[in-house]
């Protein structure tokens, strides 16, 4: 890297560090005490959301979708599975923009059904 | 033959996994640069129009906003809502790109990593949280535990903070990841600080990949911006609120019921009270239908990103101010028939505001009087104005310092 590189990194650093500063502030100042506890749990859960939940779920689904089921076809088709062939890339890049397409709306329906309910 | 040498010999679904065990080829710097610039470019515009959207629920003086242009809270808000869908894939394509990493071992090597884990985890935690409240927001799931705007601005700063130190901290692997060009986004080469991984076993691209995830963000955004873009208001599955479906053909955020002002608002002796440097004095709706009549025509622009706009008619707030013995550009502050204490009971505004032509105490839409659920008998309508601020079911003004 350049000096100028270089020096928009600590910049960036400086700027960051600064907003989180602000947030602290902002926490301390304006966020009563008594929200704190449930504001942490809620920040920590975002984590294991993604982390416990949504990445091994996505990691497990895109193996069975882009992997196991086509690899399942094939070998049907052609009396052995040959997981390394591939279709056209157009096919793999509409049928995970579908998947999340249709995840999104999975989440969102799920949260608009939970607002119905209450 | 590819080199893992962390794998032990046990099948990877009898142990926790180890950044070998991901092999397709999406696992890559190169691919998770161009995601994280598409990522930082909308954490960038959602907190610039968060803030904007904070400012005009509580100004400060240096940074005064006017009522022009007439649409920019409308696009601010809208922006704001239709990026943070947008978000969403976004965030999980990133997350899903970089997941290898949870899994290196040892968890922490030195001070330096610890601090860039440290990083990552408040980014991560930050993001996800601001998407899920907002999300949650749109759909009116108040279920937290705390206020969502205080919590929701503070963390804004928190995501925005921890995006730029990390920004900060990957400069250099990105510099690396971008300095190959696009050409080489598909090479079997290894990517900056990777393994090679040319033993992808689902025919994927790093390529297809990338746009898939554009095709995602595209189409979801425009399963959103329906809520504000006409043409795409069939559409609009990811927005809960039809802008148009409502008492007089417009949506309503707070009924006349919710707020509990319904015998108040109705009452025959409702009367404005308006306060000036002149003193106190009380108009009747017939009073003010008296009044000269301006129309004009505005949105309501709500936080939650709808709009839609409608033709209103009322008296011009100027024309009241000076009415009330103040100058047709003195700050009026507003007060509602709800309970002292309820959220937006009260709203103020700015002197800019109330010499604007189109800022109506308005008793009129689309020709009728204001529906109970719209503000009647008077309620508060201004340009470049966030909804909650259009105070509804006025009962007092108060103008200049006279209070």
């Amino acid at each position: 890297m350049n000096a100028a590189a270089e020096w928009s990194r600590r910049v960036l650093i400086a700027g960051g560090i600064a907003a989180m500063g602000w947030w602290a502030w902002l926490a301390l100042t304006s966020v009563p005490p008594h929200w704190w506890l449930p504001w942490g749990i809620w920040l920590a859960g975002s984590v294991a959301l993604n982390d416990a939940i949504i990445a091994p779920a996505v990691t497990v689904l895109g193996w069975l979708v882009l992997v196991r089921l086509p690899a399942l076809a094939r070998g049907r088709s052609q009396g052995r599975v040959d997981a390394a062939g591939s279709g056209p890339v157009w096919v793999g890049v509409l049928l995970r923009g579908a998947v999340m397409v249709l995840g999104t709306l999975l989440l969102v329906w799920l949260v608009s059904l939970w607002s119905a309910a209450r | 033959m590819v080199n893992r040498p962390l794998l032990s010999n046990r099948p990877s679904w009898l142990r926790i996994p180890e950044p070998g065990d991901f092999r397709s080829p999406v696992h890559d710097k190169r691919v998770v640069a161009r995601l994280g610039l598409f990522l930082g470019a909308a954490i960038l515009i959602l907190f610039v129009t968060g803030l904007i959207s904070h400012l005009h629920q509580h100004p400060v003086s240096w940074l005064p906003f006017g009522p022009e242009p007439v649409w920019a809270y409308r696009l601010n808000q809208g922006l704001h809502v239709a990026v943070g869908f947008a978000t969403l894939p976004l965030v999980l394509a990133k997350l899903y790109t970089v997941y290898p990493q949870f899994f290196v071992r040892p968890p922490v090597t030195g001070w330096q990593h610890a601090l860039e884990r440290a990083s990552v985890g408040v980014l991560v935690a930050a993001t996800v949280f601001q998407i899920v409240t907002g999300i949650l927001n749109v759909f009116k799931l108040y279920v937290f535990g705390f206020s969502f705007t205080g919590v929701h601005y503070a963390t804004a700063w928190l995501a925005f903070g921890a995006a730029l130190v990390h920004v900060g901290i990957k400069l250099p692997v990105m510099f690396r990841a971008f300095a190959a060009g696009a050409r080489n986004l598909d090479s079997d080469d290894p990517g900056p600080d990777r393994s090679p991984n040319g033993d992808a076993t689902d025919g994927t691209t790093r390529r297809g990949f990338l746009g898939s995830v554009a095709v995602a963000t595209l189409f979801l955004t425009a399963l959103t911006v329906g809520q504000t873009v006409t043409p795409l208001r069939a559409v609009a599955l990811l927005a809960p609120r039809d802008p148009f479906d409502g008492p007089q053909g417009l949506a309503v955020n707070k009924t006349a019921r919710g707020a509990g002002v319904e015998e108040l608002a109705t009452a025959e002796d409702w009367a404005l009270e308006l306060v000036g440097p002149a003193g106190t004095s009380h108009l009747t709706r017939a009073d003010l239908l008296a009044m000269s009549q301006h129309e004009a025509v505005l949105p309501i622009a709500c936080v939650e990103g709808w709009s839609a706009s409608a033709r209103w008619t009322g008296v011009r707030m100027r024309d009241l101010a000076t009415l009330s013995g103040g100058r047709p550009d003195d700050p009026v502050h507003v007060v509602s028939l709800q309970e002292a204490g309820t959220s937006y009971a009260t709203s103020d505004l700015p002197g800019s505001y109330v010499a604007h032509d189109d800022t109506l105490l308005a008793l009129t839409l689309a020709g009728e009087d204001l529906d109970l659920d719209h503000g009647f008998p008077a309620r508060i309508i201004a340009p470049n104005r966030p909804g909650v601020l259009q105070t509804k079911w006025v009962s007092r003004l108060v103008v200049g310092n006279a209070a």
